[in-house]
């Protein structure tokens, strides 16, 4: 293919994009992705919603460590407001994602009822980076509301979808969700070796707005996503020695 | 130079029942209450007292006078609860308001009598108010407190300032706030007037009256400086907004609240101040007094931003027959440096995050948190909430992992663990069965006994053979079929 063949069809596809409301300084955070960077090449998007969905406590503690190792790399300073009716998250635990836990904020409401107000809230100011919350129900009327507050004020969106939830269409340009996978130990001559691996993930990106759906299989190690989808469960010393 | 009003209510407990039940204006009506085991008259109306009835009189004697008399019980609380109510209305004709028992309010009127166009037209407007209310009154204007009183009670009227001396030396010397047997005895010796007290030597007067005389008689002239107790506490950042009509559309009220704020702020700036708490209450015209609070979470002088943490309790203020007065307290004020600080590393939008946490807490009650270390290793006591959200916390301690999910209260399991002080083999939890596959530890917590007795715990991580990883933990030493194991939390 030559160049400019290349050169059309990237304007045909920023042609697009402008006229589906995506506006281009909305896809300014250069944050290396690792093995994500090839579904987001412009970046992971800025002023966008993001929902994870989370039904057991298992898939729900996967999908913390995922979107603290996700913060940490897209939202590197200022403070974060975690909004939940019923907060599960164990603040020192997230810097093992690379996430200090200082510079979150949480609003710990009464009830479920107040958590859409309170994010609309949190979206609409320019003090904070990001907004997550966890909720059971998000409809599409809301979260359009929500949209239209990120993109005023160019803040990140995470919304953790626990429970038992019906899926229906969000105005969220991702939705994602995440599984625990055995984590990898090495194996030496006399043995495996006891003791359990960096944390591993089965991660699907379910749905995206202007991009196509993927899995991944990463592993966090060394404050980065790295892809594990080639190691065995098991690995070899001299492996890792070289 | 000082002004004071003394109000005096000859009948304030008669004119309240008459005013409650309104035939009792036309028949004499007397009070009555037990006094050393006989009932005597503690209050009487102005008909019966021109019939003859006095207070103090048994009842009996009193309904022998007059045949048709009225009489009801008396309440020992009353005259301190109306007068209250009264002094409390008074507000909004000077903040400071005392209550003058058992009959009276002193009101210090210093520098407020303009605002009503002159000193006659201001206690013309107050009689007439008060008067308006069902009450009965006498009021006077002077220099001193002592001699406001005594003239309200003879006579009444203004003395213009600096003229005080001569008048009160034409006062009786029961205008002196003295005792009755005191009173009764001046009267004895022939001592019509204060002139004639005046001219006697103080330490005769000493020596047949005691000291009690010469400190009332110092108080009246002005030579002993006296002070009242406000009923409420002037606040010194207070604004103040009298309405000439009273007004009842939520529009106004919201209006008034804008027009203070702007006034209290202003204000606050230039003192580089700032407002932490703040009481907005609205007097209504019917004596009753509708409040609303908010509290900011920094100190703050931003109009738009207070306003908008009033705005949704507007609501609750019912204006009923209208609102004549409406006052700004800034109850909380701190030194607010116009030079913001910054927050953590460049984040330079301190203002708006703090206006965010203003606007959080005020509708959904103390919600907002952040943590910092504790110097605890027991997992439920290693995390303590922050005082402050500016601060930069201590460092996190990274030596042991730490679950993504920790539960309140660790969950109870059935575990299979044939090896001591190894992890168990397998383990039930909510009826489903989890076979262990990789497994770290143990982490030995001890329990803090300095802040509750009980067993240590060995800390497990453990991998099932889907890949989910949780913390288990075994209360106290290993026993092979009695030792309890416990989930409490999840790895990512």
């Amino acid at each position: 293919m030559n160049t400019a063949h290349t050169l059309l069809r990237d304007a045909l596809r920023a042609d697009i994009m402008r006229l589906e409301g995506f506006r281009p300084q909305s896809w300014a955070n250069h944050a290396d992705l690792g093995p994500l960077q090839e579904t987001f090449p412009n970046g992971f998007p800025k002023g966008a919603l993001h929902e994870f969905f989370a039904s057991q406590p298992e898939s729900l503690a996967a999908t913390l460590g995922f979107l603290s190792g996700l913060l940490a790399i897209t939202h590197k300073s200022g403070c974060i407001l975690w909004v939940s009716a019923n907060r599960k998250v164990f603040p020192p635990a997230l810097q093992t994602f690379g996430l200090d836990p200082g510079r979150i904020i949480f609003a710990d409401l009464k009830s479920e009822r107040q958590i859409p107000w309170a994010i609309e809230e949190a979206l609409k100011c320019t003090g904070i980076t990001a907004v997550v919350g966890e909720m059971k129900a998000l409809d599409f009327l809301t979260s359009r509301r929500f949209q239209l507050a990120a993109e005023r004020t160019q803040l990140s969106g995470f919304f953790l979808r626990t429970g038992l939830v019906n899926k229906e269409p969000t105005a969220c340009v991702t939705r994602w969700n995440v599984e625990a996978m055995n984590s990898i130990t090495i194996q030496d001559e006399s043995g495996v070796l006891p003791g359990i691996g960096f944390p591993k993930w089965k991660v699907e990106l379910l749905r995206m707005r202007n991009g196509s759906p993927n899995t991944w299989e990463l592993q966090w190690s060394q404050q980065q996503f790295i892809d594990a989808s080639s190691q065995p469960e098991f690995i070899q010393q001299q492996v890792i020695a070289s | 130079m000082s002004r004071y009003v003394s109000i005096w209510f000859p009948h304030l407990r008669t004119d309240w029942h008459a005013l409650r039940e309104p035939h009792l204006h036309q028949l004499p009506f007397v009070l009555r209450s037990l006094q050393h085991n006989r009932m005597v008259v503690s209050a009487c109306n102005a008909m019966a007292q021109a019939s003859g009835i006095l207070v103090g009189m048994p009842l009996a004697d009193a309904r022998a006078i007059v045949t048709n008399l009225q009489v009801k019980d008396d309440a020992d609380d009353l005259p301190i609860k109306l007068l209250t109510r009264l002094a409390t209305w008074c507000i909004r004709f000077s903040p400071t308001v005392a209550v003058d028992l058992p009959n009276g309010l002193l009101i210090d009127v210093t520098g407020c009598t303009h605002l009503w166009g002159g000193e006659e037209k201001y206690v013309f407007n107050l009689m007439h108010k008060l008067r308006q209310r069902g009450y009965t009154l006498h009021a006077a204007m002077a220099d001193t407190i002592g001699h406001a009183w005594g003239l309200a009670r003879h006579g009444g009227g203004i003395v213009p300032a600096g003229k005080h001396l001569d008048h009160l030396l034409h006062l009786p010397p029961a205008a002196l706030r003295l005792d009755p047997e005191t009173n009764i005895q001046l009267h004895k010796l022939g001592l019509q007037c204060i002139g004639q007290i005046f001219h006697i030597p103080r330490t005769s007067l000493r020596k047949r009256f005691g000291t009690e005389i010469l400190l009332r008689l110092d108080q009246a002239l002005g030579h002993v400086i006296e002070s009242l107790t406000p009923v409420i506490v002037p606040e010194p950042y207070q604004h103040r907004l009298p309405c000439l009509e009273p007004v009842k559309t939520p529009t106004a009220i919201a209006i008034a609240l804008q027009q203070l704020l702007e006034e209290l702020c202003l204000r606050l700036q230039k003192e580089s101040k700032g407002l932490r708490t703040c009481t907005f209450s609205a007097h209504r015209i019917d004596g009753k007094v509708e409040q609303l609070k908010i509290g900011t979470h920094q100190a703050t002088h931003h109009v738009s931003h207070l306003f908008k943490l009033c705005e949704p309790k507007l609501t609750t203020i019912d204006p009923a027959w209208g609102i004549d007065l409406f006052i700004l307290e800034a109850t909380g004020v701190e030194a607010c440096s116009p030079q913001q600080e910054v927050i953590w590393d460049a984040q330079q939008h301190h203002a708006a995050l703090a206006e965010l946490i203003d606007r959080l807490t005020n509708k959904a009650g103390d919600v907002i948190h952040r943590y910092e270390p504790a110097q605890h290793h027991w997992p439920e006591r290693s995390i303590a909430q922050t005082k402050s959200l500016h601060t930069q916390t201590t460092l996190w301690p990274a030596a042991h992992l730490r679950p993504v999910q920790l539960l309140a209260a660790p969950d109870r399991i059935e575990v299979t663990a044939p090896i001591p002080d190894y992890p168990p083999m397998l383990f039930r939890y909510k009826g489903q069965l989890h076979h262990i596959v990789k497994a770290d530890g143990p982490e030995r917590i001890e329990q803090e006994w300095w802040i509750t007795p009980g067993l240590h715990r060995d800390y497990y991580r453990v991998e099932d053979e889907n890949g989910k990883r949780y913390w288990l933990f075994r209360l106290g030493h290993y026993q092979e079929k009695t030792a309890q194991w416990f989930l409490h939390g999840f790895f990512a």
